[in-house]
């Protein structure tokens, strides 16, 4: 939930448009995503076992039968609800919502309880089962802004927290706000569709502010009443051929 | 002082006592919940602009790199090809990097070949040794990379291509020699160009996946989108016909399923409603009526009608897709692998170019604007360049190395050289490549890992990542300007690796010939000095390092404008050379017979020809449309696997004249009844922890049909039958088989 003091601590307000029409489904998104947060590789036993950690994934979807088949995709992630249903089950306040609308998992606070993850309704919070294992030789790719998770606490979508806090530190030290467009979570930067747009929806003049407001813009299950900062926008073609 | 005053004060002084003591005052209270976001503590790190090598793309990439660790790679936004963004196998690059697997030392065998008892030794043993065998070589070598026009290419042809006995050859995605060969004598270059999706407001993918494999996904999916949604009231519209719906396809408005090897006919039937409507309106002034009628005569027997029950379509829908190339809006035509694949490819390619030229001309003349059809102004410049690297004009093919192939396996070679490209495994079994490298009596690898060529080598050399070393690359494809990509050390080498280049100048020192350069560096810089001299934007009063340095800050040299001036319109006299092309030939299929099913094999979007297999993040990253991890599969229509009385996860054996693989059943509606198909990369035998006996490799059943004109492998005649093997593997999912909330997310 919005905090009473939302708008008045910093006017910032995050938010992500992603365009269906230009997603074309190729999951460059998902490996930019694992590469950039220390997300783990669970490995084919584990995966078996749905416990693929991907904060990041492609939902696929086949509409009808040869030789009319459609086939759709759709990036889903953590939509940092407004009301979300993950926040209000935690019994420690591992989850909670930020000032500038992010809803964010305090590592060390986690105890592991999962309610979280059995009350998201976009199934985007992941439980570590066993300790990620990285061996010497990868752990030098391992991205130094963010920490690494351990067994038995949930991990999710931050929007890349850390690009954010990044480019708020650079422009604190040029004394400025944040431009429209300088913070791009690693799925958006390396879209080659650009289909994901990461912006202030309290600046009337971003871009993600325009593209929620273009009338395409739904939210995922709207009937739950989560209030997702996370919009899809819709649209397809009405005539093809 | 009354007692409530009393009270103040003493409150007060206390304040102020904490104060003091502390230093600072709590100014509020911070609820539990409220807590700081932090837990980041961002640092900044150094970012070096270099240019992918995952594929043959050739997509500049900008690397960050904090205490001389590569972290992750981006697009490099002043890049024409990658326009600021990277594809999931380039975002995995960094992974190969620090591969537990890969190899720290040269190795020698020191047991028969295959056996795999090799020994490491060190660079100048190593150096030694490949300077021995080439001293005694008598230029009886070959040298097979993957077909790129990089600088160690043109290190090897400088080094050897003196030698009367050398051959190179390139070993590149199959198929892919179809579209360099249609249209490549119409157009005055030789390359594949992009066509110009970005601005077209229809666009006609004949069996082009390109969003997997074809070129670059990441050009193409930059141009997808903006097609679609970068212009105020114009959203471009794609059509995709072949005979399976690949995730490129789905990204497209409408599927046509096509029969395998009718796409070219599906184009000339294209091309004959187009020229139709052309003299019926009188369209295209500027082509003289002698040669429309030329085409129409030579088109007639492709008229819709005639046509429409081989491509088991109505003549409506071919006349429907033809009628935006006549109309007011831009369109493109597409060709790709699955037009490119068959025997009869190249016709199919030709149909293709045809179309967009007489579509183009027809725009010209009404001053419309029409997407760029020939995208490279300054071919003259391209050719320079790629004698500067020290490259023979374009001629890698199947064909060419089938050749090669044959010529080791009679014994012709002495010495063979092959650099980051894995034949045994991604050709097809009847090559006998394997074979060819035994009857060679040295063969060196230049390998990061060990693989199934590797391990038949006599010499293994681990050369640096591309993040390492320095080199230099014209990229395969026109991406419609001009680009010279260069590569950085960008980190240290983390093993202990050595430059390719380097290498083989100094083994071919030790055998005493006459090399070009000192190092890769010193070749480098002669290349810059000769780039230099015509390029006058380099600043001139820079030694040849700084230009170097100069261009090294973007990542090459590309024209500072991206827009490159549409092409004159090809004019009717190019048109004129199609007038004895249009026609395509029935394709051939081996292993035609009562129940066979057409093989198509595909590349993924991530592990395109299975060298990504041993990383982790790219067999864990689901595939797009059967959203599977961690296996292979082979695909096959519902109706087709109810007929054979097979369901989901059921092993299936798929069988060939030249061999038979086993692979679990994905049913995907996606797909023609009577085509089954599977993934390439799957399948390894020798390829470290992660990819070895993981699936299937669909290579065993190829044979060696190839398209008479290009000599591209024709890797998608082949026919197998298949039968249920018995026994049943869970499919690992990362999904719903229909895709999670399918009925709540419908209205989409």
């Amino acid at each position: 939930m919005k905090s009473f003091n939302y708008k008045r601590q910093n006017n910032y307000s995050w938010g992500m448009t992603i365009d269906l029409d230009r997603c074309n489904g190729c999951g460059a998104c998902v490996v930019a995503c694992q590469a950039e947060n220390n997300v783990a590789s669970v490995g084919a036993e584990q995966s078996g076992k749905e416990r693929n950690m991907h904060w990041l994934r492609i939902e696929r979807y086949i509409e009808g039968t040869y030789p009319d088949v459609k086939v759709r995709f759709l990036p889903m992630m953590c939509q940092h609800c407004e009301r979300a249903p993950c926040e209000s089950v935690c019994p420690v306040y591992a989850t909670y919502h930020n000032p500038e609308g992010l809803n964010v998992q305090v590592y060390n606070r986690c105890i592991g309880t999962r309610f979280c993850g059995n009350n998201c309704p976009y199934s985007v919070r992941f439980f570590n089962w066993w300790d990620p294992a990285w061996d010497a030789d990868q752990a030098n790719q391992l991205n130094p802004d963010v920490s690494l998770r351990e067994r038995g606490i949930m991990e999710k979508c931050s929007m890349c927290m850390q690009r954010i806090r990044r480019a708020k530190d650079h422009a604190k030290d040029e004394g400025r706000p944040v431009a429209d467009g300088e913070i791009q979570p690693a799925c958006a930067q390396t879209c080659p569709t650009r289909a994901i747009t990461f912006g202030d929806r309290n600046d009337p003049d971003s871009k993600v502010h325009e593209l929620m407001h273009s009338g395409r813009a739904i939210n995922l299950f709207e009937e739950k009443g989560t209030h997702p900062a996370v919009k899809y926008l819709k649209g397809g073609a009405a005539h093809v051929i | 002082m009354d007692r409530r005053s009393f009270l103040k004060l003493g409150a007060l002084s206390a304040t102020a006592g904490a104060a003091g003591a502390c230093g600072q005052v709590a100014q509020k209270v911070i609820p539990y919940v409220t807590i700081p976001d932090d837990g980041v503590n961002p640092v900044d790190g150094y970012y070096y602009a270099t240019t992918c090598q995952e594929c043959n793309a050739g997509c500049g990439v900008i690397v960050r790199t904090v205490n001389g660790r590569a972290k992750k790679i981006e697009g490099n936004a002043a890049h024409p090809i990658s326009r600021g963004s990277a594809c999931a196998r380039g975002q995995a690059a960094v992974q190969r990097v620090y591969h537990p697997e890969r190899l720290s030392k040269p190795l020698a065998l020191k047991g028969p070949k295959g056996s795999g008892a090799f020994e490491p030794v060190s660079w100048e043993e190593a150096v030694e040794i490949l300077g021995k065998k080439l001293l005694g070589a008598e230029g009886q070598v070959f040298y097979l990379n993957n077909g790129a026009n990089d600088l160690c290419s043109g290190i090897a042809a400088a080094v050897f291509g003196a030698m009367p006995g050398f051959m190179m050859a390139g070993n590149r995605d199959p198929g892919v020699e179809s579209q360099f060969a249609g249209g490549a004598d119409l157009r005055e270059y030789p390359r594949v160009p992009y066509p110009d999706l970005e601005n077209a407001e229809f666009s006609l993918l004949f069996g082009a996946d390109i969003f997997e494999s074809d070129r670059s996904p990441v050009f193409f999916g930059r141009a997808f989108g903006a097609s679609r949604r970068d212009r105020a009231s114009i959203r471009g519209r794609l059509v995709y016909a072949g005979s399976r719906l690949s995730s490129t396809a789905a990204a497209c408005d409408k599927w046509i399923p096509t029969p395998p090897g009718r796409l070219g006919i599906l184009a000339l039937s294209v091309a004959h409603v187009v020229v139709e409507t052309v003299i019926s309106r009188g369209l295209a002034q500027s082509i003289p009526r002698n040669a429309m009628g030329r085409f129409s005569d030579a088109l007639a027997t492709y008229a819709p009608d005639k046509v429409a029950a081989e491509l088991e379509t109505q003549p409506d829908v071919i006349r429907r897709l033809a009628l935006p190339f006549v109309e007011e809006a831009p369109a493109v035509a597409i060709a790709g692998d699955d037009m490119a694949g068959h025997t009869n490819g190249v016709a199919g390619v030709d149909a293709v170019e045809f179309l967009n030229m007489i579509s183009y001309e027809i725009g010209r003349e009404k001053l419309r604007i029409k997407p760029r059809l020939t995208p490279e102004p300054d071919y003259d410049l391209a050719a320079r360049m790629a004698g500067w690297f020290g490259l023979a004009p374009d001629q890698q093919s199947f064909r060419r190395l089938k050749k090669l192939t044959d010529d080791a396996l009679s014994g012709r070679f002495k010495v063979g050289i092959i650099s980051h490209t894995n034949p045994v495994f991604d050709t097809p079994a009847p090559l006998k490549f394997a074979d060819a490298l035994k009857a060679t009596p040295f063969v060196a690898v230049f390998a990061s890992f060990m693989d199934e060529t590797a391990a038949l080598a006599d010499l293994i050399l681990p050369d640096y990542h591309w993040l390492e070393g320095w080199s230099a690359e014209m990229p395969v494809f026109a991406p419609g300007v001009p680009v010279l990509n260069l590569r950085q050390p960008v980190v240290a080498a983390y093993r202990d690796a050595r430059a390719q280049g380097d290498i083989l100048l100094a083994a071919a020192r030790r055998a005493g010939m006459a090399t070009p350069a000192d190092s890769v560096d010193g070749y480098l810089l002669k290349f810059i000095a000769k780039f230099r001299a015509e390029m006058l934007d380099i600043p001139p009063l820079l030694t040849d390092r700084e230009a170097l340095e100069y261009l090294l800050r973007r990542g090459g040299w590309w024209p500072s404008t991206t827009e490159a001036e549409p092409e004159p319109a090809p004019g009717h006299e190019r048109l004129w050379k199609f007038k004895d092309r249009l026609a395509a030939n029935p394709p051939l299929f081996e292993g035609a017979q009562e129940g066979a099913f057409h093989l198509h094999p595909y590349q993924t979007a991530h592990l395109g020809r299975g060298a990504g297999a041993n990383q982790a993040w790219l067999q864990e990253a689901p595939d797009p449309i059967t959203t599977l991890m961690w296996q292979s599969w082979i695909e096959m229509n519902p109706s087709s696997a109810a007929r054979l009385g097979l369901v989901e996860g059921d092993l299936v054996t798929v069988t060939s004249p030249h061999g038979s693989i086993t692979a679990p059943l994905f049913p995907y509606p996606g797909i023609r009844p009577d085509v089954v198909a599977l993934p390439l990369g799957y399948g390894h035998t020798n390829y470290g922890a992660l990819a070895t006996g993981l699936g299937a490799n669909p290579m065993a059943l190829l044979g060696l049909a190839m398209d008479d004109r290009s000599g591209a492998l024709a890797w998608r005649s082949q026919m197998v039958t298949v039968k249920k093997a018995g026994g049943s593997v869970k499919m690992l999912r990362n999904a719903h088989p229909e895709g999670e909330y399918k009925g709540e997310i419908f209205q989409l």
